[in-house]
C-alpha cells in the first residue's frame, strides 16, 4: 500500500473537481451531502454497461452470470470493508434512508403498545420519522436522548432513559450537522445491557472512519454508497444474521421469494429476502470499486489530512467577530457548522457560490437540532480528503465578500 | 463585484432586507396564513384585515433571508390599501412572473419587478415567491385564520 499522501494525484483521480463555478476554481465543501467519485468508480460503472450488463441470477447465459458474480463480490466486498461476519449480513438498498425504513417497518413486529424508542436530538430526518412512523403503527413511545451545547450527546441522560421498555436506540454514530463523532459503542454496550436493539446511522461516519460491526458488536448499522465516493441509489443495510432472520421483508415481488402459488408464498433466504425486484447492479459495482479505490490510498493519512483542513478551517473561521459556532464537540469529523450575525445562510451560500465555493446552507434535515440550538439553519463547511487549504483560503475570501455585501 | 450578485442583493433589496416595513402582527386581523420553505427553513405569517372588504391592511413576521424579507417589505408596501380582487390579481401576476416568464415592468410596479434578480438564482426564486403565495393563502383560504 502507498504510504504517503499525494493531495495533487488524489486530486487528478477526481475529474469533476478540475473545473471554474461562475469563474472561480471549485471549491468543493459539501462532502457530507454527497462526495465526488473518483474515475476509477466513474469507468467501472461504464465498463459494466458496455460489457457486463444483464439481470442477476437465475439467468443461465454468461452475462447474467457475468452480472450476478460482479454483484455478489460487492457484497463480499462491502462485508470486508465493515468486517461484517458474512456477506448474508449486506443487504443492497437505495441508501441509509431505505436502510431505516426497512428496520423501522421490520422491527414493528418486536415492539408493542409502551414499549420506547430512543433516538437523539441530533437525529437526521430520516433516523426521526421513520420511528415516529413506528410509533404511530405501534403505540411505542420516542423518547428523546437529549444533547449539551457542545453538541454531544449527554450519556448520563440516555442511562436513566434505558429501561425494560426500551426496545430499540437508533443514533447517527456521526452527527451530518454538527460532525460529533458519537460513543456508539458505549452506546451499544449500555443498550445491551437492557436487551434493546441499536440501529447505527452511519451515513456520515462511513467515509472519516474504520467502521468495524463486529467490534462494535452493532445489531444494525446503516450507510449511503454516494457518501463513501461510490455512486447515488445504493446504500446498506448491515445486520447481525439472526436478527435479519427474524425480521419480515418489507418489500415483495421479485427475487425475495423461494416459491410462489395463489395461496401462499414462502421467501427467499438472507440477503435476497429483503432485496424485491432488480437490484442496483451498477451501483453495488460501483461502490465495490469506491472501496477498492479507498483501500488503496493510506486511508489513515487521508483522515488525518481531512482532519487538518478542519482544524485549519475552525481556526480561520475564529477569526470572524460575528461568526458563531455550532457544535464544538471533542470528537469530531470533518464537518464545520456556523451562524453569522444577522445574516441569513441562504445568502451566505449564495454568494460563496458565485464564487466557486459549494457549501450546503439550512436545516440540513435536522430541524429539531435547529430548534435546540434556536437557530434557522446553518452554514455548513465539510471535508473530504481531497480539499486543501487553499480552498479553506477561497472559503474565507468569498465570506469576507459576502458579509461585507450583506451588512 | 459580480453583476449578477449586484443585481439580486441591489440597495433596495438590502434595505428592506435589513429594515422591513410593516414588519410585526397586527393588534385585529381577520386572514392569517403560514408560509414555510421546506429546503431552507424560512417561516413567514402574514396578517390581513379587510376594512369593509375594501382596504387591505396587511403586515408580515418572518424569519426569513435577505431576499424573503425584502419581498415581503415590499410585498406589503404595495398590498396595502387594494382592494381583494386587485390584491390577488396582483398576487398572481408576481407569482406567474417569478415562476413562469418575468415581473414585467410595464404592468408591474417598478420596485417589484427589481426582485426578477432572482432569475439568475434558480434556488432562490421560493424565497422571493415564498411571501406572495402565503398572502394569497391568507386571502383566499379564510379558514386558515389561528385560534
Amino acid at each position: 500500500m502507498n504510504q504517503h499522501f499525494n493531495l495533487e494525484n488524489i486530486r487528478e483521480d477526481f475529474p469533476i473537481l478540475d473545473q471554474e463555478i461562475n469563474g472561480s476554481p471549485l471549491t468543493y465543501f459539501d462532502n457530507a451531502a454527497s462526495t465526488q467519485k473518483p474515475k476509477a468508480v466513474i469507468n467501472a460503472i461504464k465498463n459494466y454497461y458496455e460489457h457486463d450488463h444483464a439481470n442477476v441470477h437465475r439467468g443461465v447465459h454468461s452475462l447474467s452470470v457475468r452480472a450476478t458474480e460482479l454483484y455478489e463480490e460487492s457484497r463480499k466486498k462491502i462485508a470486508q470493508f465493515i468486517n461484517a461476519n458474512s456477506p448474508n449480513e449486506i443487504i443492497f438498498t437505495r441508501g441509509t434512508t431505505e436502510s431505516i425504513n426497512i428496520l423501522a417497518s421490520g422491527l414493528s413486529d418486536l415492539v408493542k403498545q409502551g414499549d420506547e424508542i430512543l433516538i437523539s436530538t441530533m437525529e437526521h430526518h430520516s433516523n426521526i420519522v421513520p420511528w415516529q412512523e413506528l410509533c404511530i403503527r405501534t403505540g411505542a413511545v420516542l423518547k428523546i436522548i437529549p444533547i449539551n451545547n457542545l453538541g454531544e450527546l449527554q450519556l448520563d441522560s440516555l442511562e436513566k432513559l434505558l429501561s425494560k421498555k426500551t426496545k430499540i436506540i437508533s443514533v447517527t454514530h456521526i452527527s451530518n450537522t454538527l460532525g460529533t463523532i458519537n460513543p456508539i459503542k458505549k452506546i451499544i454496550e449500555l443498550a445491551h445491557l437492557h436487551d434493546a436493539y441499536v440501529v447505527i446511522d452511519g451515513a456520515q461516519a462511513i467515509a472519516h472512519t474504520q467502521v468495524d460491526v463486529q467490534n462494535l458488536d452493532c445489531d444494525f448499522y446503516t450507510f449511503s454508497g454516494h457518501k463513501l465516493y461510490g455512486p447515488t441509489g445504493i446504500g446498506v443495510l448491515y445486520g447481525k444474521e439472526d436478527l435479519l432472520n427474524k425480521l419480515p421483508p418489507c418489500q415483495f415481488g421479485g427475487e425475495m421469494i423461494l416459491k410462489v402459488t395463489f395461496e401462499s408464498t414462502s421467501y427467499n433466504t438472507l440477503p435476497y429476502k429483503f432485496e424485491a425486484g432488480t437490484p442496483n447492479i451498477a451501483g453495488s459495482i460501483g461502490l465495490s470499486v469506491a472501496i477498492d479505490y479507498l483501500n488503496s490510498l493510506p486511508l489513515n493519512l487521508c483522515h488525518q489530512h481531512e482532519m487538518e483542513i478542519h482544524d485549519y478551517a475552525l481556526d480561520q473561521l475564529k477569526s470572524f467577530s460575528n461568526i458563531r459556532l455550532i457544535g464544538a464537540s471533542q470528537r469530531k469529523s470533518p464537518i464545520i457548522s456556523f451562524v453569522a450575525k444577522d445574516i441569513h445562510p441562504h445568502d451566505v451560500g449564495t454568494i460563496l457560490n458565485q464564487k466557486g465555493v459549494a457549501v450546503r446552507t439550512g436545516h440540513h434535515c435536522t430541524m429539531p437540532l435547529m430548534e435546540f440550538f434556536n437557530i434557522s439553519g446553518t452554514i455548513r463547511a465539510s471535508f473530504s480528503f481531497y480539499n486543501s487549504k487553499n480552498e479553506v483560503k477561497r472559503l474565507v475570501d468569498a465570506l469576507e465578500i459576502a458579509f461585507k455585501m450583506l451588512s | 463585484m459580480d453583476k449578477k450578485l449586484n443585481k439580486l442583493y441591489q440597495s433596495t433589496i438590502l434595505e428592506h432586507g435589513h429594515d422591513p416595513k410593516n414588519f410585526g402582527r397586527l393588534d385585529k386581523y381577520d386572514q392569517f396564513a403560514e408560509g414555510f420553505n421546506p429546503l431552507c427553513g424560512d417561516k413567514i405569517n402574514i396578517f390581513c384585515k379587510y376594512n369593509f372588504n375594501l382596504k387591505l391592511e396587511i403586515t408580515f413576521e418572518s424569519v426569513s433571508c435577505v431576499i424573503c424579507t425584502a419581498s415581503a417589505s415590499l410585498m406589503t408596501t404595495e398590498l396595502e390599501g387594494n382592494s381583494k380582487d386587485k390584491a390577488i390579481a396582483l398576487i398572481d401576476e408576481v407569482l406567474d412572473g417569478l415562476h413562469c416568464s418575468t415581473l414585467d415592468q410595464k404592468t408591474l410596479p417598478k420596485q417589484i419587478t427589481i426582485l426578477d434578480g432572482v432569475k439568475e438564482f434558480p434556488s432562490r426564486i421560493q424565497c422571493a415567491a415564498l411571501p406572495w403565495a402565503t398572502t394569497r393563502k391568507a386571502i383566499t383560504e379564510y379558514e386558515t385564520r389561528p385560534e
